[in-house]
């Protein structure tokens, strides 16, 4: 089972001790009340913040930025609204355009949904990890704590991708790593892009190779030679 | 859903469409060679002609009948000669510019000859006929050679009709001795005093000329004729006046009133034969309006009106201009078929509703045969039939296949809906599944376990109820056929509302899942679409985009056999969008090329864009770009 220290060398980050806030979107009272509990517990320190609707959710994130953002989809637009997994989409698109740095867990019945916006979810710098509303307390919670670590998981969404399918600027990220042999820096400097923007690109590529941190723990192995055992393995890089 | 039909099943459909026409086409073509619309294009050569303006009654042919009661009163049969010379005589009187007997010498007597001959000899331009086919009647003793020509006429075989002419033979009997019809013996009777010699022609050597007038040669191909015509000797298609009194007709009592006579005789032809049913049978013609109108089928005429027509003929040809019918060479002929078979194959044929088709085919049907009636008023005698059944036969062709394509596409799109409707039930019920049971049974659980508050209790309830209630509006906004649903080959859909980029990227999955040959060995997919402003784009033209997508994709996944990496990208440069689709297939095979390039073309121009292929010839693979103008950018 996941515990509440997995992190990665070279993205993850340190819990934070000071307060976080969570902002938790869900029109269902009964779920809110749950996850809440479960959050509570798990982050005893958070300050939790909660919006029934897209407006509502969109009003707290202008006054303060949450250190994450837990979205059920089906949400209504307004107060007396019909929940609507197209709501939750466009607020989504919305959030990730005006906040790439938000780090983000969906928590939904319908993450199939999500294929519509995987443009954005594959352009987004912060975390962004999905949890099917079926699943248990305890890996959801893991997924919150990937998303604050600004992961990327994916892995749920059925029929996002056919197989291997890349952005073209990972591909090349790959094959300087692996090619050519290059660090992050290096990269970054071929590329004209930050090292920030290699290490995000990075993170999607072990998302769309199947890389998580549960593996890389149980098995003690280095992350980047994973990815390259891997990468080979698919004929990505020859 | 008509505008849904992608680029392949278009061009497929397209070939379907055309395959069958291409059939009709060879068929009638094949029909035409053998001769099968031969009567058909008879019909309608005769139709054409007797619809023409009708001719007024000839001012230089006049002719001069003996009836059976003339016969009678003349003295029977034989007709006595003397008689025949007194008619002459009569004639004379009134100064006609030439006479022609067309009386043949079977029907004559004995008495009287020498005053018939001496009336020969003593007029120059008094002719006299014989028959030199097979068998033949020969023309008075002692009449001199030049004033003599050949009555015999050819009826087509087919029906008995009358359409041609001889002009001259060569005499059966006698190979070296080539003689003339009597209407041209008549004709330069008529014509050589006024300064038109008759002479070989000077563009074929083989046709007659009198003065520049040349006048066309007939073949046994000419027009609907098919080869089974008799072509020996020199013929022309014959021109017959229209209407119901195209010469006028004297009786041999009209001969004795000089008030009347003396107008119709002085300076014209006079043409003297026998209208007799019982001794000559009549001729039969469609090709003239009679007293019933245009409309009326199975005119007769006597021979002596034949002879009159021809010998018009020949001298309106030569003085007024009056053309000959001519004719196309069979290249020419064929050529037009074809090309009324292929104004009717890529033009209409792209047409759905039968009453378009009905509407479009009527009108190509009357422009060809308004082409066809114009054409005969200026002389020329052109393909009216072939055309006309290939439009016919490609209107109801066009319908058939129009049907057939509909119940396909009806029967698919059942297909559709039954399995889209398994899957919205497989669907629901594991949404309901994973969500309200489970919370039911959770709830069921704790009122087992412990003493729930009933507020909390209730609250929870109406949560629930919530829940299932979510369960239909999502299954309606999902599983359920909108205006901007979208369905791609493979019957995914997607809903075109979406932003174009994210649409793009469903596409590109959608059409990689797909099992074609050319996928199987892609390690690498990479893809990459960048948002855009999208404001111009309606509906159609996103389906049009996605469309294309697909398309690109499919065609790599049909012919970039062992392509390992697939590439497509759409990117803001400047203020154009570029949608760029890569391979690193075989390259661009002969025969690749056409297909949906066209289409491409199509949705490039709609958007005020480009679209450009190349075969990357350093490395491997191929390319293809498509990009529009982001016009509010």
């Amino acid at each position: 089972m996941v515990t509440n220290n997995v992190s990665l060398s070279e993205i993850g980050q340190d819990l934070p001790k000071v307060a976080q806030m969570f902002l938790v979107v869900d029109d269902h009272d009964m779920v809110l009340d749950g996850t809440l509990n479960r959050l509570q517990s798990r982050y005893p320190n958070i300050d939790i913040v909660t919006a029934q609707t897209a407006d509502d959710a969109l009003k707290h994130l202008q006054s303060a930025a949450p250190d994450l953002l837990l979205l059920d989809l089906s949400i209504p637009q307004a107060e007396g609204g019909e929940a609507q997994v197209d709501v939750g989409l466009q607020l989504l698109r919305e959030l990730m355009t005006n906040y790439p740095e938000l780090n983000i867990t969906v928590q939904s019945s319908y993450v199939k949904a999500l294929v519509r916006v995987v443009h954005n979810i594959e352009s987004h710098a912060g975390g962004f990890t999905v949890a099917n509303k079926t699943l248990p307390a305890q890996e959801m919670l893991a997924r919150v704590d990937w998303a604050l670590q600004g992961l990327t998981h994916t892995k749920d969404i059925d029929g996002m991708r056919a197989g291997l399918e890349i952005k073209p600027e990972w591909f090349e990220v790959l094959h300087l790593a692996f090619k050519a042999g290059l660090q992050d820096k290096a990269i970054a400097q071929r590329m004209s892009i930050s090292e920030r923007t290699v290490r995000l690109y990075w993170s999607k590529v072990y998302d769309v190779l199947g890389i998580y941190p549960e593996d890389g723990r149980r098995d003690g192995k280095n992350i980047r030679i994973q990815t390259e055992i891997k990468a080979r393995e698919l004929g990505l890089i020859d | 859903m008509p505008q849904d039909i992608s680029f392949t099943k278009r061009v497929s459909d397209l070939f379907l469409r055309v395959l069958p026409g291409l059939g009709v086409t060879g068929l009638i073509l094949s029909a035409r060679i053998f001769g099968l619309l031969e009567p058909l294009e008879l019909f309608a050569f005769d139709l054409l002609l007797r619809l023409r303006p009708y001719d007024p009654p000839s001012e230089r042919v006049t002719i001069v009948k003996i009836d059976e009661a003339d016969v009678e009163a003349l003295g029977g049969y034989p007709i006595p000669q003397d008689a025949v010379a007194d008619v002459i005589q009569q004639v004379q009187q009134y100064e006609p510019a030439a006479v022609g007997v067309n009386i043949l010498s079977d029907l004559l007597g004995e008495a009287g000859s020498e005053q018939l001959i001496e009336k020969f000899q003593a007029t120059p331009t008094l002719l006299a006929a014989d028959k030199i086919l097979l068998p033949q009647v020969a023309p008075l003793n002692g009449t001199p050679p030049e004033q003599v020509g050949f009555s015999d006429i050819y009826v087509d075989n087919q029906d008995s009709h009358l359409r041609r002419i001889l002009l001259g033979a060569t005499d059966p009997l006698n190979t070296k001795a080539f003689k003339f019809s009597f209407a041209v013996r008549l004709a330069q009777a008529y014509l050589e005093p006024r300064g038109h010699a008759l002479d070989n022609g000077i563009v074929n050597p083989a046709a007659m000329r009198f003065g520049d007038t040349e006048l066309p040669l007939l073949n046994s191909y000419s027009g609907g004729y098919v080869g089974r015509i008799d072509d020996r000797g020199v013929q022309a298609l014959m021109n017959f006046r229209n209407g119901p009194e195209p010469f006028p007709v004297l009786k041999l009592q009209d001969l004795s009133s000089a008030r009347q006579a003396a107008d119709l005789i002085a300076g014209r032809i006079v043409i003297v034969g026998v209208s007799d049913g019982d001794a000559r049978l009549p001729i039969k013609t469609d090709a003239i309006a009679n007293r019933w109108g245009s409309s009326a089928r199975g005119n007769t005429v006597d021979a002596v009106d034949i002879q009159a027509h021809a010998t018009s003929q020949i001298i309106s040809a030569t003085l007024d201009g009056r053309l000959f019918l001519r004719t196309w060479s069979e290249p020419w002929e064929y050529a037009w078929i074809l090309l009324w078979g292929t104004i009717g194959l890529t033009v209409w044929i792209q047409l759905i509703a039968p009453g378009r088709i009905l509407m479009y085919g009527l009108s190509t049907a009357i422009l060809l045969m308004g082409i066809s009636y114009m054409a005969i008023l200026i002389g020329y005698w052109i393909p009216l039939v072939p055309p006309l059944l290939l439009i016919v036969l490609n209107g109801f062709q066009c319908v058939i296949l129009n049907e057939y394509q509909g119940l396909q596409a009806r029967s698919r799109e059942r297909r559709r809906i039954a399995n889209e409707r398994q899957r919205t039930i497989k669907q629901a019920f594991n949404i309901i599944h994973n969500g309200p049971l489970q919370n039911l049974a959770s709830l069921m659980r704790s009122t087992q376990d412990e003493d729930i508050p009933k507020p909390n209790l209730v609250a929870q309830l109406i949560a629930l109820d919530a829940e299932i209630r979510q369960i239909s509006d999502y299954l309606i906004s999902e599983a359920f056929t909108k205006e901007s649903s979208f369905y791609l080959q493979n019957d995914t859909k997607l809903d075109l509302k979406l932003p174009l980029h994210d649409l793009f990227y469903q596409v590109f999955s959608k059409t990689l899942e797909r099992d074609l040959i050319g996928f199987r060995n892609i390690k690498i997919k990479m893809r990459s679409f960048e948002p855009m402003d999208e404001d111009n784009l309606d509906f159609d033209r996103k389906r049009e985009l996605c469309r294309f997508l697909e398309e690109m994709l499919c065609n790599i996944g049909k012919h970039a056999i062992g392509a390992s990496r697939v590439q497509a990208t759409g990117k803001i440069n400047d203020d154009s969008y570029v949608l760029r689709i890569e391979d690193n297939g075989p390259g661009l095979a002969s025969g690749r090329k056409g297909e949906g390039t066209k289409q491409a073309h199509s949705v490039a121009s709609r958007l005020g864009g480009a679209f450009r292929r190349q075969s990357n010839s350093d490395r491997k693979g191929t390319g293809c770009e498509l990009s529009w103008p982001l016009k509010s950018a």
